[in-house]
């Protein structure tokens, strides 16, 4: 069995030397079969140790609080390192191996508090970029407003207006991305598997949320942003379609400690009145 | 003495770990799994209560595999903490979208207790573990009894259920942290026998797991 799939078997439990594992996982970036297989007999071993599961020693509790807060954290860099990076010595490698094929970094990245540097902002920023498609926002706010324009034949200045706005809103929004202090958390929403980003810049005084395929609620529905400090606080209500050309969130998102979603009745609640579909920590500012 | 993690939030409600063998559904299963992505968010943040948290959920899961691999508590207490801390390091690197955050902390876990193993034992002394291991297994503490039933009655009843050859295989691989080589000279097996086990034996466990969760 030399097959380099096969090796996702053995590799899975742990089964393989440490020069058979690096070689597997030089092998894992670009294969994705094998990478989802990985991922799907990572659950398997997850139940196979449940089955195992013992009571840890009383002790162990304090001890392992008390060591995490003399402990710096790592700044998030390829979060491939994790896990493919954990190398026999058991030490996280805390840079990307430049020796070793890189896939390309994941779509959002979000950005820790102690990077007060510009660079990482904006590979961070174009890694949003990219991954939201700015293009195809701009394209899709053109578009939308090209569509007014043919609709509303006489309404010239209004087709006018809206495509000035949408011009408007992608410049902010570039602005936004730009910005050096620019912040990016990404989460899942719950009820899709998709992701939403809130992008923030405090120089900027500028906060949105985006998601591009958050589905459209029924009529009397709206969706609901909320900051947290940690009581939800109201923050703007809208719907799917807004939400793929951003959502502008007011200014307590800089002091929140997070930003969720909820889905409310139309006209949005003063309170939540269901969970959240999506939520975020919002990075405290440096 | 069950593990639930509790609130992060007063005002949402709480969601607890559900239980109750054989009424899993997706939007159950969605809920803890929910509720450990946003612990995760909010560690990568430096939040130490989140951990905590995430401590509470994983523990009893962590020090299980790591005292299966190394059979000894006072090495597998040391070996846990380990686990903890790199996981606090690394879990700003944490990324859903690689997998659930049990899967990733448990990876972490195996593999820590397997290089502990590796560079410290020799084959006797493995062996001889393995006897323990075997011996154990009809060794009854009814404290265990009534936390394993909680947990891993599926996938034990899964693992009965596999040829013995293949269940011993993974029992040595997985559960005792050997090498494949290992396996094969402990079990006086070809090496391919050995992969092809392991192989058949999670590719089975993965389809019967798969399809009680549905």
């Amino acid at each position: 069995m030399n097959d380099l799939h096969e090796q996702a078997y053995p590799y899975a439990v742990g089964a393989l030397p440490r020069h058979q594992a690096e070689e597997f996982e030089a092998h894992l970036v670009g294969c994705p079969w094998c990478d989802t297989e990985v991922a799907e007999l990572r659950d398997v071993t997850v139940e196979l140790s449940q089955s195992v599961a013992t009571p840890a020693p009383a002790d162990l509790r304090g001890a392992v609080l008390a060591a995490i807060a003399q402990t710096p954290q790592q700044p998030a860099t390829s979060s491939l390192s994790t896990l493919r990076g954990s190398s026999a010595s058991g030490e996280v490698l805390p840079q990307p191996d430049d020796s070793a094929p890189q896939r390309p970094a994941p779509t959002v990245l979000p950005l820790r508090r102690s990077q007060p540097q510009r660079l990482p902002a904006l590979l961070a920023a174009a890694a949003v970029l990219a991954a939201l498609a700015i293009g195809g926002w701009a394209f899709q706010s053109q578009q939308k407003a090209q569509q007014t324009a043919r609709e509303a034949v006489q309404s010239q200045q209004v087709a006018e207006q809206a495509a000035q706005q949408a011009a408007a809103r992608t410049e902010r929004l570039t602005e936004l991305l730009s910005a050096p202090d620019v912040k990016t958390v990404s989460g899942r929403i719950v009820t899709t598997g998709g992701n939403g980003t809130v992008v923030l810049s405090p120089s900027q005084q500028q906060a949105v949320f985006v998601a591009t395929d958050l589905p459209d609620l029924p009529a009397g529905r709206t969706y609901e942003a909320w900051t947290l400090d940690p009581k939800p606080v109201p923050a703007a209500t809208f719907s799917a379609q807004e939400a793929k050309t951003a959502v502008t969130l007011p200014p307590a998102a800089f002091d929140a400690s997070s930003v969720a979603i909820t889905i409310e009745p139309a006209g949005g609640s003063e309170a939540p009145t269901t969970k959240p579909i999506f939520t975020v920590s919002v990075p405290q500012q440096s | 003495m069950t593990t639930t993690l509790t609130r992060l939030d007063p005002r949402w409600p709480l969601l607890a770990h559900q239980r109750q063998a054989g009424t899993v559904d997706c939007m159950r299963q969605q809920a803890p799994r929910q509720e450990l992505a946003n612990v995760m968010t909010r560690i990568a943040a430096g939040d130490q209560a989140a951990f905590a948290h995430l401590y509470d959920a994983t523990s009893r899961t962590v020090f299980g595999i790591v005292l299966s691999v190394l059979r000894d508590r006072a090495q597998a207490e040391e070996v846990a903490q380990e686990v903890y801390v790199e996981a606090w390091r690394a879990a700003p690197c944490y990324d859903a979208n690689l997998g659930s955050p049990t899967g990733w902390l448990n990876t972490i876990a195996h593999r820590r207790a397997v290089d502990r193993v590796r560079s410290a034992e020799r084959s006797t002394a493995r062996d001889q573990r393995h006897y323990e291991a075997e011996y154990m297994k009809y060794s009854v503490d009814t404290a265990d009894l009534v936390v394993k039933a909680d947990e891993g009655q599926r996938v034990r009843q899964a693992l009965e259920s596999l040829p013995e050859a293949q269940r011993t295989a993974l029992q040595l691989a997985y559960f005792e942290g050997r090498t494949y080589r290992e396996v094969a000279e402990f079990l006086e097996v070809p090496l391919g026998t050995v992969k092809t086990r392991i192989r058949d034996a999670l590719k089975r466990l993965k389809r019967q797991l798969g399809e009680a969760s549905r």
